[in-house]
């Protein structure tokens, strides 16, 4: 009922014509949560930030002012202060940005795209292939994540995000292919499936063309986890410094700030920043992950909508509560 | 005594009055119930019948104040009258949350339809009836556990199966101990909403049986919710008839049968095939309800109504008096001319079925066909028990059976999408193996099949365009065959249909929809898993004869897999009776439902709900019973 949306037709066509009932774009984007568009704005200044932000950076995020040994508050010519050494912290961050996002979003989509082969894979072809995977999915869930970052990552490399992304998304995947087996083996046994292979669908084409998007939801949501994943560790990581140093992200930063003992001299403008972009960019994906539940699951919208329309006295509906006795409808005409 | 021929002036119990029920939704407020009136007397079985989404259950449900928001009461009043309470009443609609609760269960009492999801899974039956009795009486624990054991061996379950948790009892079974959890506190009205739709007939007669002996031996009243009306002329004193929101006409079980003078009530009257009685064509009511968004004036009823007139667009849906205790808010057509239109009143036409030729070539076979399921423990389990039978062209046979029979099974097996554990199939006289990766396609070129449930098989991110496209791309014809298609299956015009997706189309729509696909193969067997059981009474007969129509455009052998006899002895040659995974009786469809020669046979024909025995059977079990 409720997804119906078009206007009310007094004396409707006993067909019940099809475009009546299409909801229009406008009406499309007005129902996704409130939740979803602010997490998708947040995140969408960030992803123009890091495209654009080390070129509008004011300074060589890198470059020291000689003789300078504590870190200066700000000023106007350093709108967010110096380092210890005078380098400008705004430009830090400006260019710091793209190095976390880029991780986190190259970590989303690798880890993402494992998670559904294999999830994929395991819920449609069942039997021993789903055994297998299911096992493999489980070693790597129980492997201790941290240390063993930790050790791989001292071992590679320290060139640009991609090796980071990789060891990120092999220890990433296992969450989103748990899920996502679930759902495809919930989805395999529906009528419409059988319904394909009845018109003889082969089983590839079953898989992408039927069951894979409705399974967009929990994948994009799935993605979104990742990637708030990826970023936290990725902070975490270069924090501890096993990362590259030499480049500039959240992480190194806060890395800097430690070892110049910012904590110690006061100097908040040179960890806080770093720290709040950090937490600003984990909230926006973790809105973004519950508009999108929002959007995927019905039942939370209406629970939601439920508690405002419906009026018990003063306080919200609840669900022992009688139905409520409205004598005048707002709407109603006749 | 439930005829309440003897007491002169039946005491009302629960009066609704002018009660409106609306939806609130962003979309315009679905106003579910308009202006209902309806009184049920003390002891009395009143009937609620009507399509689905016509206000039936949101009647009963509001009237006790049980809906939940965007749900909102928007008028009337409702009174309940027990002996327990104050001589005036009780006014439902302003009582308060803690006089309802005393309400409800004590005083007026619900047996859902699904007892499966109303039972908690994880409970055992002896502990959900203890906190149901603990939660409404005061009792000390022993008289608890006393009256629970009373209360199982009142509705025929043995107390050992106390310590039984859900899902370890039948469906049967189930819904005995939601009625046992219902009439616990004696409660003196009971609102029963679809209690028998989701069992079997036989189970479905049992139950009614104990319900009324039941009914006899504690005296309350009933509020029987159910959209199938033939059921209700059975069992109900009185008929209520309801339909978009509003009650179209009411009367006693006999005027509703006999002279109902409201052409809705005539189209639902003629929705269901007979078991007795010459075999004859049925109307159904094509098209679908209205739009229950906003005001609706004149009759809602209109659009789909061979009467309808000018003056219809402006009546204000009053309900009139036709004769002694029976309305109708039709005023221009009366039960005499009801009687003498053709279509309403079936005229002996012989169904098409009758009529055929019987010389189709033999298509598919099964031979000895068997199918075993593995369960824990290294028990198996035998589905389907050596079955053979075959399909010819032109022909439909149908495969009637109760649920676990193995009826669908069979159908699964013939369409390859299980593998068989024994036996064969024949394809024109040779042996194959529709299962084989190899053959599939080739198979599906010559045998498709039809889905239970139109909600579920098509996919609901695709349109109606992509369905069929695909299907005809995949067995090589071409994609602009579309229209053709639409066409077959009376989806006109097709540019409406096209662009579709499945949740903008109704039950039936969405059927036509698939049973289109399985046309885009051009098969020469079509088999369709109870094709109509999960659509509305009043389009079953429509899908059935868009069916009946194919099979004599298409020459099609249709296997016909249903529940319901009645529907097989309309539409089939030929039936096939199943049980335990076995066919107990095959036969001509009408040689086999006049004259059943098996046990159980004949038990499922006797099961069958029949208006025209006036519940004849059940009354008279009733005497016998405790």
């Amino acid at each position: 009922m409720s997804a119906l949306a078009a206007p009310a037709d007094p004396l409707p066509d006993a067909q019940l014509p099809a475009t009546v009932i299409t909801a229009g774009r406008r009406e499309a984007l007005r129902r996704i949560p409130v939740k979803a568009k602010v997490g998708a704005a947040i995140l969408i200044v960030f992803i123009v930030v890091a495209i654009i932000g080390p070129w509008i950076a004011p300074y060589d995020p890198a470059a020291t002012t000689i003789g300078q040994a504590l870190p200066h508050g700000p000023t106007g010519s350093h709108l967010l202060g110096t380092t210890a050494t005078g380098q400008d912290v705004l430009s830090q961050l400006l260019s710091g940005t793209r190095s976390t996002v880029v991780l986190g979003l190259l970590t989303g989509v690798i880890a993402t795209a494992l998670s559904v082969v294999i999830g994929t894979s395991a819920g449609f072809l069942g039997g021993l292939p789903d055994d297998g995977l299911s096992l493999l999915a489980n070693v790597f869930l129980v492997l201790p994540a941290l240390p063993l970052l930790v050790v791989i990552l001292g071992y590679l490399p320290h060139t640009g995000e991609l090796p980071t992304a990789i060891v990120l998304s092999v220890l990433g995947w296992p969450w989103g292919a748990r899920v996502i087996r679930a759902q495809t083996l919930s989805l395999r046994g529906r009528d419409f499936v059988a319904a394909a292979r009845e018109s003889g669908e082969s089983s590839v084409r079953i898989i992408f063309f039927e069951i894979l998007p409705n399974e967009i939801g929990l994948i994009a949501a799935s993605f979104v986890g990742t990637v708030l994943y990826a970023i936290l560790t990725s902070v975490a990581l270069a924090f501890l410094g096993v990362s590259n140093l030499s480049s500039w992200s959240y992480g190194t930063m806060l890395y800097w700030a430690q070892g110049g003992n910012a904590v110690q001299l006061n100097a908040w403008w040179w960890y806080a920043p770093p720290g709040i972009l950090v937490a600003l960019l984990g909230m926006s994906l973790v809105l973004l992950n519950f508009g999108l539940d929002e959007l995927g699951n019905p039942r939370l919208r209406s629970a939601a909508r439920a508690g405002r329309t419906g009026r018990a006295g003063s306080r919200s509906w609840r669900p022992a509560d009688p139905t409520p006795v409205l004598r005048e409808l707002p709407t109603e005409r006749s | 005594m439930a005829e309440n021929a003897g007491s002169p002036a039946p005491e009302p119990i629960l009066k609704i009055k002018d009660l409106s029920i609306a939806y609130r939704s962003g979309a315009g407020d679905v106003r579910a119930v308009r202006h209902v009136d309806l009184t049920l007397h003390r002891g009395e079985v009143v009937g609620l019948a009507g399509e689905s989404g016509c206000g039936k259950s949101t009647l009963a449900y509001g009237s006790v104040r049980l809906l939940r928001p965007p749900a909102v009461i928007t008028g009337g009043s409702v009174s309940y009258h027990g002996r327990r309470v104050e001589t005036d009443g009780v006014d439902v609609l302003a009582a308060s949350p803690e006089q309802l609760r005393r309400l409800r269960w004590r005083e007026i009492a619900i047996v859902f339809q699904s007892a499966m999801n109303s039972l908690n899974p994880v409970l055992r039956v002896r502990d959900q009836m203890l906190d149901a009795l603990g939660a409404h009486l005061a009792l000390t624990r022993e008289q608890r556990h006393d009256r629970v054991v009373e209360l199982i061996e009142m509705v025929g379950i043995p107390r050992t199966r106390l310590a039984s948790y859900p899902h370890e009892l039948s469906g049967g079974m189930r819904q005995r101990v939601m009625i046992a959890m219902a009439l616990a506190a004696e409660p003196e009205v009971v609102i029963m909403d679809e209690p028998t739709t989701a069992l079997d007939v036989v189970v479905q007669r049992e139950i009614l049986a104990e319900i009324f002996a039941l009914k006899d031996r504690l005296g309350f009243s009933v509020l029987f919710i159910t959209h199938d009306l033939s059921l209700l002329l059975e069992i109900a004193d009185r008929v209520v008839i309801m339909y978009a929101g509003r009650a179209v006409e009411s009367g006693t079980r006999e005027q509703i049968h006999v002279r109902s003078s409201h052409p809705y009530t005539r189209g639902l009257l003629t929705s269901f095939p007979r078991l007795r009685g010459p075999r004859v064509k049925l109307t159904g009511i094509p098209g679908s309800p209205p739009d229950l968004r906003g005001a609706l004036t004149g009759c809602p009823f209109v659009p789909r109504c061979r009467f309808s007139t000018d003056a219809c667009a402006t009546i204000d849906m009053a309900l009139t008096p036709v004769e002694p205790a029976h309305v109708s808010a039709c005023p221009f057509v009366s039960a005499e001319r009801l009687d003498a239109s053709p279509a309403s009143a079936p005229a002996p036409a012989p169904v098409a079925a009758l009529a055929r030729e019987s010389s189709g070539a033999v298509v598919l076979e099964a031979a000895d066909l068997r199918k075993s399921y593995r369960l824990a423990r290294g028990v198996a389990v035998e589905a389907v028990a050596g079955v053979s039978f075959e399909l010819r062209r032109g022909k439909i046979t149908a495969l009637v059976g109760e649920s676990g029979s193995g009826k669908t099974t069979v159908a699964r097996l013939l369409a390859g999408q299980e593998q068989r554990s024994g036996g064969e199939i024949r394809l024109d006289g040779k042996v194959i193996d529709p299962a084989s990766r190899r053959g599939f396609r080739s198979y599906k070129e010559t045998v498709q099949m039809v889905f239970q449930d139109p909600f579920a098989s098509l996919n609901p991110l695709h349109t109606v365009r992509y369905h069929l496209t695909r299907a005809l791309k995949l067995h090589g014809r071409d994609g602009a065959e579309l229209d053709g298609l639409l066409d077959q299956v009376r989806l006109s015009p097709p540019e409406q249909y096209r662009d579709a997706y499945p949740h903008e189309l109704s039950g039936g729509q969405r059927q036509r929809v698939a049973i289109a696909r399985a046309l885009a193969a051009a098969p020469r067997v079509l088999l369709a898993d109870e094709p109509v059981s999960m659509l509305d009474v009043s389009i079953r007969l429509e899908m059935l004869d868009l069916i009946e129509e194919l099979r004599a455009r298409l020459d099609l052998a249709v296997l016909y897999i249903t529940h319901d006899i009645a529907s097989a002895r309309y539409f089939a040659d030929e039936i096939l009776v199943m049980h335990g995974g076995e066919i107990v009786e095959r036969g001509p469809a009408e040689a086999l439902t006049q004259a059943p020669s098996h046990d159980y046979t004949r038990l499922l024909i006797a099961s069958a709900p029949d208006p025209d025995a006036f519940g004849r059977q059940l009354r008279a079990g009733r005497r016998t019973a405790p």
